[in-house]
């Protein structure tokens, strides 16, 4: 497995925005899927959810989150040197996410921005391209990383989904050195995909995917790390919380899925927004995985 | 101790909610037995059984013959 270091950069801060409904996925549940809704919850994990109002987009709750942590940081957005958007459903197929994050946000006009066509492994990419940035610009960098994916739920997905935007500040400088590998297999894209305007999933073969493949090279890239933190993708608690086990790493897991539901690669930030505490910097492992079939991984101090 | 196969294929058959399965029946084969019921089935299984099923085993438990084969390990 290929990986790659970056040295000198630090993580300031990390906010979220959820959606502004929260469903309780019982009701869900029942609703979709009858008698069955108690299996569903018992194998999901996911007691509840969150669901964007009518005028909320992935661009307005990383906006809402950016806002948030720029005002407990004192961070003024002349500070902000660039800007990476990671999304697989963007306010506009164009302009994107970064550059109307720009005007939202009131930023630079010489912001570098970027924007990351990714599901749920898109976190991860999205650390590392600015922590290249960072270094390269000598500057702040935001990452801003949600979806509004509810619009795209079928009966299928519906019980799974949430909707969530993330603002994560990163700036150039200090001795942490982060760790990233990255990981695709196209051949199995048709077993997560947008089609129709609905996300189709082979449930059973992203479990496959994850369960084997992801779990293996997880292991591979941690291997001989201090890992005292362990953020993956909120999928389903279930899955989360075996693969936390195989790893050796169950009582150091953290958990949101039951909550907020899965929020695609936002599921990460949101969960280090409540996990990370300032001042209390932890060697963390993070690791995304989901539609390419793609996995990502990092271990940041956060 | 190892249950009988009928036993065993009794806790199947109320898991699954089907009636008369056999050691051979795989995933797939009838609509109860989806992704959701695979799973179901495994956290089932561990609790009734002792067993630990490890997530990487998990997608190579495809028949019922599968199932009753760890609990020979």
């Amino acid at each position: 497995m290929r990986s790659v270091k970056v040295r000198g950069v630090r993580l300031l801060g990390v906010e979220a925005a959820l959606g502004a409904k929260e469903v309780d996925n019982y009701l869900t549940c029942k609703l979709l899927f009858g008698d069955k809704a108690e299996a569903i919850l018992k194998t999901t994990g996911i007691l509840k959810r969150r669901v964007a109002d009518e005028g909320e987009t992935s661009l307005s709750l990383c906006v809402k989150a950016a806002k948030k942590l720029m005002a407990r940081l004192g961070t003024k957005p002349e500070e902000i040197a660039g800007v990476v958007s990671v999304t697989f459903t963007p306010r506009f197929q164009m302009p994107g996410n970064a550059q109307l994050a720009q005007r939202e946000l009131g930023l630079a006009s010489d912001v570098a921005a970027i924007d990351l066509d990714h599901a749920c492994a898109g976190y991860p990419y999205g650390l590392y391209v600015a922590a290249r940035l960072a270094q390269d610009l000598g500057g702040k960098v935001l990452v801003l990383d949600g979806d509004v994916q509810t619009r795209l739920a079928d009966a299928s997905t519906a019980a799974l989904l949430s909707d969530a935007g993330s603002a994560t500040l990163i700036e150039p400088g200090g001795d942490e050195e982060w760790k990233f590998a990255f990981w695709t297999d196209g051949v199995r894209a048709d077993d997560l995909k947008v089609e129709g305007g609905k996300i189709r999933m082979d449930g059973f073969g992203v479990f496959r995917f994850v369960a084997g493949d992801v779990s293996k090279w997880t292991e591979e890239f941690m291997a001989g790390e201090r890992v005292e933190a362990f953020v993956p993708h909120q999928a389903n608690v279930y899955m989360v919380k075996e693969l936390a086990k195989q790893l050796g790493l169950e009582d150091k897991v953290a958990i949101t899925g039951h909550e907020v539901g899965n929020c695609a690669s936002a599921s990460i930030p949101v969960t280090l927004a409540r996990t990370v505490k300032d001042g209390q910097k932890r060697r963390t492992l993070l690791v995304g995985f989901g539609g390419g079939l793609s996995a990502a991984m990092a271990i940041i101090d956060a | 101790m190892k249950p009988t196969e009928q036993a065993f294929l009794e806790f199947a058959a109320r898991t699954l909610k089907v009636e008369h399965p056999t050691l051979d029946l795989a995933y797939g084969d009838v609509p109860e037995w989806d992704s959701v019921m695979q799973i179901l089935l495994v956290m089932k299984f561990q609790a009734e059984y002792g067993v630990d099923v490890p997530l990487s085993k998990v997608p190579e438990l495809k028949t019922l013959r599968d199932f009753y084969g760890m609990l020979d390990e």
